[in-house]
């Protein structure tokens, strides 16, 4: 005992030891994560007992670090079930008989490079592509979300750290089969396929994965017509379709319109019916020939249009047989056979203040009391907007009335007042309206307004930023009146029989009716002196158009300068587009009673 | 020496002691505990009167007016509305959309609860507590929770039902959901029980007959009764309503006021059985949600105008209806039923005479008496200046029909006042949801067309009626349970 008392050292090594000993046997466990939430691949891995067959797809690609690596994903995570079920269709017992090349592709096509909940889920496609290149299509079934109209999702937004995972309850195989081929099997369809084959179209159609095409080709859509379609029409067979439609007879030149009646059922670019709806026009392969698209009680029309005011009833397309997914593209199919309408140009007359959308947007005020041309920040109607919308006299802008008696009158009754300038920061400087149908042609635009001395100079834009752009040559100076500054005088406009020509010579124009003009109904209130007020109402030739395809066009009005600096006020009541070599640019004439036309002195 | 020792010893002591008299004493500065509350009359009182202004507090309000009307065909979202709603006009919920926050009324209801729960406290303590003042009071928070309960179950189903109040934290407890079957039947106890206790008139009024807010702007007997009535019509017990319906017609003591003006909701009316009171207290908090400023929701025009209020074409082209457009809402879609300036003190309509008329005309149809119905719609229609457009020429033995047009009256009379979509689902789940086409009709109108077909797929599942439990819910209980619907 005394040996050891005497040694301290061994004190020294007991505490030493002790101290170890206590402090080993304290783990001390550190949070070493800022987060429990695990990357896809970790989720799929807690829950190993669905997911394991998919998990070991992922491994065998080589994409399971790819899935476990921050970025932002959606992935559609079959069950085993699902895998099961897939490598069994394929005629295969297990997922080792895949190369790995076949299993990396379908991976990517289950993976999209963007983080998409439900919430951005719509009646078609997912805006962003799978990894694999294509899109998946989405819709409801059954009150649940399916996916390319097969794998319903069992779990939804299932949130991760690198992204979002939908469980799905069937593979997502890409489509096999290109539209050609598409059209080409299905039995209901063989009088176009055969038309597709001899206008040689099928070979545009057709799509093989590997092949190099152009980008634009690379997606399209065809809106079929089936045989039943065709055969309502008496055409029974390719034979009789040809005789209907081939006037050269020989379909695959460009010009024979059998050749053109497929083509414009072609449009570059996978169209479902959701962007079918959103698109309002399509642009077909039949040269500068559009379908135009309307929505109307959940049903797709294609070429509902009015033109000249009168209905032409459309074709509608087949919703169930619609949104076919195929490797290059969408098809759908219409209840109806429609093809390129044949039209003369026609003088389009057309009031500024009472565009259908307008019309609809102002219910019960229209032609009854002023409106701003803004709510809440939007304009009221899509068929017009301002730039920039966000000024803060914004909401100036207006639908306004006016009545018979008025100093200035308005044709029906109405009129645009907009507040225009290029210096003011509280004004927008341009104004944009979409124009009713025109036929392709050249067109003479007439801008009507109504002088006011504070307004400003116009640019007249035709289709801003597309690739036809005109900017029309004569400025439209709202504060000139007809008399003097157009170049011809008050006593000239009051006597001279001629002064018309006169007025025309220098690219103005009377639009409102003037005393004398010859009314049908032998209307004579509110006619306008040829002097005095009757100048106020002025037409001014901004210029000429060519307009490139039938449609609804934009033309813009941009504010370049002011004469003076007070309300800025621009009163906008018509635009006429008569086409340029039709003779008669001044007649007919308008009035404050809708509808009441005014003709040359009889 | 000694002297002076004692003496600062004393001092010492007399510091000490005073100082830690404060010390000890643990009283909050800043508000009254329980202990001191609930003693008299007086205390109960005040506790009555911070249910009505937390009811009138703005968030209430609010959440009846986005539950009631944005998955209907009368309100849509501007560009100003945030994302959460704009899906939920497209039918697309999830159980993370701020439209499932019902904090709210839940925040209401435990006001509720407390005063019933401490209210015979004070009435032991305090003799000149009279048993009619208490029934009155308990009576009043009885019905109100039972108001509260009965929006909630119409927008989620099956809802924590808590009929203790939470003082203290653990109060606080993991409850669960029951079935909306359950709370309807404790609502129809706690409501007949109501009716026993809450007087007919809250002040009574002298012979000059005149409106007094204290009638309208707290709970009185007919406004238990219209509740009840409204119980009974959601559980299509039609002849049980009819008689609560006929206690209210009965008194002769509501007038309909005739043609409506802009600003005819600013002040109770002879119409008005009860409403959240506003007038000399806080701002009307729809104002700036749907007419001035920047504002979210705005009445879908173009809907309205063509299916509600259709202009007369050929007869009387210059008659309207005076609830219609320029009037109520304008074409600009800004609504103005709740006041036109900001701050408005407008008041909020919960139940007015002809919410009596029109429930007693649909029980009186569902009942096959189709000619009483329409002689009630037409009393209204003439009253309101309704115009021949929206007129039904209906034989009186079309019952479904007359239905049909009373729901169209109600969405005339009723429009933006969070009763629409409540509406639409109670026609469209009568008898085991033979009418789901009403709803169908609805999304057909107002989603947006990207999504339009989803979503009339969706419609066909029932549970997708109610909107989920909220996230942040489920996970402070456990034991609540999804509405399935929102699992997958």
């Amino acid at each position: 005992m005394k040996r050891f008392s005497n040694q301290y050292w061994i004190y020294g090594v007991l505490t030493i030891l002790v101290v170890f000993f206590m402090n080993a046997c304290q783990k001390v466990n550190y949070r070493e994560t800022t987060t429990d939430e695990v990357n896809i691949t970790g989720y799929l891995e807690n829950n190993k007992d669905q997911f394991s067959l998919f998990i070991d797809i992922l491994y065998r690609s080589k994409s399971a670090g790819f899935l476990g690596a921050y970025g932002t994903y959606t992935l559609f995570a079959p069950t085993n079930d699902a895998v099961n079920e897939w490598i069994k269709s394929n005629g295969k017992s297990s997922i080792t008989d895949f190369s790995e090349n076949e299993l990396l592709d379908i991976v990517k096509y289950h993976v999209v490079r963007d983080t998409v909940g439900t919430t951005r889920f719509t009646d078609g496609k997912i805006k962003s592509p799978t990894l694999f290149g294509e899109y998946l299509y989405t819709d409801v079934a059954n009150q649940t979300f399916r996916v390319n109209r097969t794998a319903s999702i069992t779990k939804s937004n299932i949130q991760t750290g690198n992204g979002v995972v939908h469980v799905i309850n069937k593979m997502l195989t890409p489509p096999a089969l290109s539209l050609a081929e598409i059209i080409d099997s299905d039995s209901r369809y063989s009088i176009f396929a055969q038309a597709l084959k001899e206008t040689g179209f099928y070979d545009t159609l057709y799509f093989k994965r590997g092949n190099v095409v152009p980008v634009e080709k690379r997606f399209q859509t065809v809106i079929v017509e089936s045989d039943s379609v065709l055969k309502a029409q008496g055409i029974n067979d390719y034979t009789a379709f040809k005789q209907k439609y081939s006037h050269l007879n020989n379909p695959k030149n460009p010009k024979d319109s059998l050749w053109l009646y497929m083509a414009y059922h072609i449009v570059n670019d996978g169209k479902f019916l959701e962007d079918i709806i959103q698109s309002m026009t399509l642009y077909t392969l039949a040269p500068k020939e559009i379908i135009s698209t309307k929505f109307e009680n959940s049903k797709v029309l294609l070429n509902e249009d009015v033109f000249n005011g009168v209905l032409e009833p459309g074709a509608e397309l087949n919703r169930s047989r619609s949104d076919v997914l195929a490797s290059n593209g969408v098809l759908h199919e219409s209840k109806q056979s429609f093809r390129i309408k044949v039209r003369a140009q026609v003088p389009v007359y057309f009031d500024i203040a009472s565009s259908p959308e307008l019309v609809s947007a102002l219910g019960g005020s229209y032609r009854n009391k002023r409106v701003s041309l803004i709510a809440n920040g939007l304009p009221i109607a899509n068929s017009f907007t301002f730039y920039p919308l966000n000024v803060s006299t914004i909401g100036t802008n207006s639908y306004g009335v006016s009545l018979i008696g008025d100093k200035r009158p308005y044709a029906n009754g109405d009129f645009l007042d907009l507040t225009l300038s290029t210096t003011s920061p509280n004004r927008p400087h341009s104004f944009e309206i979409k124009t009713p149908f025109l036929v392709k042609g050249r067109y003479k635009v007439w801008v009507c307004y109504v002088q006011n001395g504070n307004g400003a100079d116009l640019q007249v834009t035709f289709n801003p930023g597309k690739p036809d752009e005109q900017i029309l040559p004569n400025l439209v100076m709202v504060n000139q009146t007809l008399n003097g500054g157009s170049g011809v005088s008050t006593t000239v406009l009051r006597d001279d029989p001629n002064s018309d020509n006169l007025l025309l010579a220098q690219g103005y124009k009377r639009y409102y009716a003037t005393v004398g003009d010859y009314n049908p109904n032998g209307i004579t209130q509110g006619l306008r002196p040829k002097d005095g007020d009757g100048t106020l109402n002025v037409g001014r030739l901004a210029g000429t158009i060519n307009v490139e395809t039938t449609d609804r066009h934009t033309l813009r009005f941009y504010a370049i300068s002011e004469p003076r600096w007070q309300s800025n006020g621009v009163w906008l009541d018509m635009i006429h587009f008569i086409p340029a070599d039709d003779p008669e640019q001044y007649y007919p004439r308008f009035h404050h009673y809708p509808g009441e036309l005014f003709y040359r002195p009889q | 020496m000694r002297k002076i020792y004692i003496v600062g010893l004393l001092t010492l002591l007399g510091f000490v002691v005073t100082s830690c008299n404060k010390w000890l004493d643990l009283q909050p500065q800043d508000g009254i505990t329980k202990a001191e509350f609930w003693k008299t009359k007086e205390d109960v009182r005040a506790a009555l009167m911070g249910i009505y202004s937390s009811l009138n507090a703005g968030p209430v309000e609010t959440r009846v007016f986005l539950w009631g009307e944005l998955r209907a065909d009368m309100v849509n979202v501007s560009s100003y509305a945030a994302d959460d709603y704009r899906l939920v006009k497209n039918y697309n919920v999830l159980s993370t959309n701020d439209i499932a926050n019902w904090g709210a009324l839940y925040n209401v209801i435990n006001n509720c609860n407390l005063l019933i729960d401490f209210a015979p406290e004070a009435k032991a303590v305090d003799p000149t507590f009279t048993e009619a003042t208490y029934n009155s009071y308990v009576g009043e928070a009885l019905t109100i929770r039972s108001l509260l309960y009965f929006y909630l179950i119409r927008t989620f189903k099956e809802i924590p039902l808590k009929l203790k109040g939470s003082y203290r934290d653990t109060d606080v407890q993991n409850i669960g959901a029951v079935s909306a079957d359950k709370v309807l039947s404790q609502l129809e106890q706690d409501l007949k029980q109501a009716q026993t206790l809450v007087p007919d008139y809250h002040v009574t009024l002298g012979n000059n007959f005149s409106i007094n807010p204290s009638n309208t702007g707290r709970i009185t007997k007919p406004a238990v009764h219209m509740l009840l009535a409204e119980v009974y019509m959601w559980k299509e017990q039609y002849a049980l309503a009819e008689v609560e319906l006929n206690k209210v017609l009965s008194t002769q003591r509501y007038q309909l006021i005739g043609r409506v003006a802009s600003n005819s909701f600013d002040i109770s009316s002879s119409e008005t059985i009860f409403e959240i009171s506003h007038k000399d207290s806080r701002a009307n908090p729809l104002t700036p949600l749907v007419y001035v400023g920047r504002i979210p929701y705005i009445a879908l025009t173009e809907v309205i105008n063509m299916d509600f209020f259709p202009p007369n074409m050929e007869v009387d082209v210059d008659k309207s209806d005076s609830r219609g457009e320029g009037v109520l809402y304008l074409s600009s879609g800004m609504i103005s039923k709740y006041g036109t300036e900001n701050p408005s003190y407008y008041n909020f309509p919960i139940f007015r005479i002809s919410d009596a008329l029109l429930l007693k005309a649909e029980a009186a149809a569902e009942q096959g008496r189709g000619a009483e119905a329409l002689q009630l719609i037409a009393e209204l229609r003439e009253s309101r200046g309704a115009i021949e457009a929206s007129n039904r020429q209906l034989n009186e033995s079309d019952l479904d029909d007359i239905i049909q047009f009373i729901f169209e009256e109600r969405a005339r009379e009723f429009a933006f006042e969070g009763k629409r979509w409540f509406d639409v689902l109670r026609l469209a789940k009568k008898d085991n949801y033979s009418n789901i086409g009403v709803l169908i009709d609805v999304v057909t109108k107002i989603v947006d067309a990207s999504v339009q077909q989803s979503a009339l797929n969706k419609v066909r599942d029932v549970n997708s009626h109610y909107l989920p439990i909220h996230e942040e819910e489920l996970f402070k209980d456990n034991t609540l349970v999804q509405n399935p619907f929102y699992l997958k």
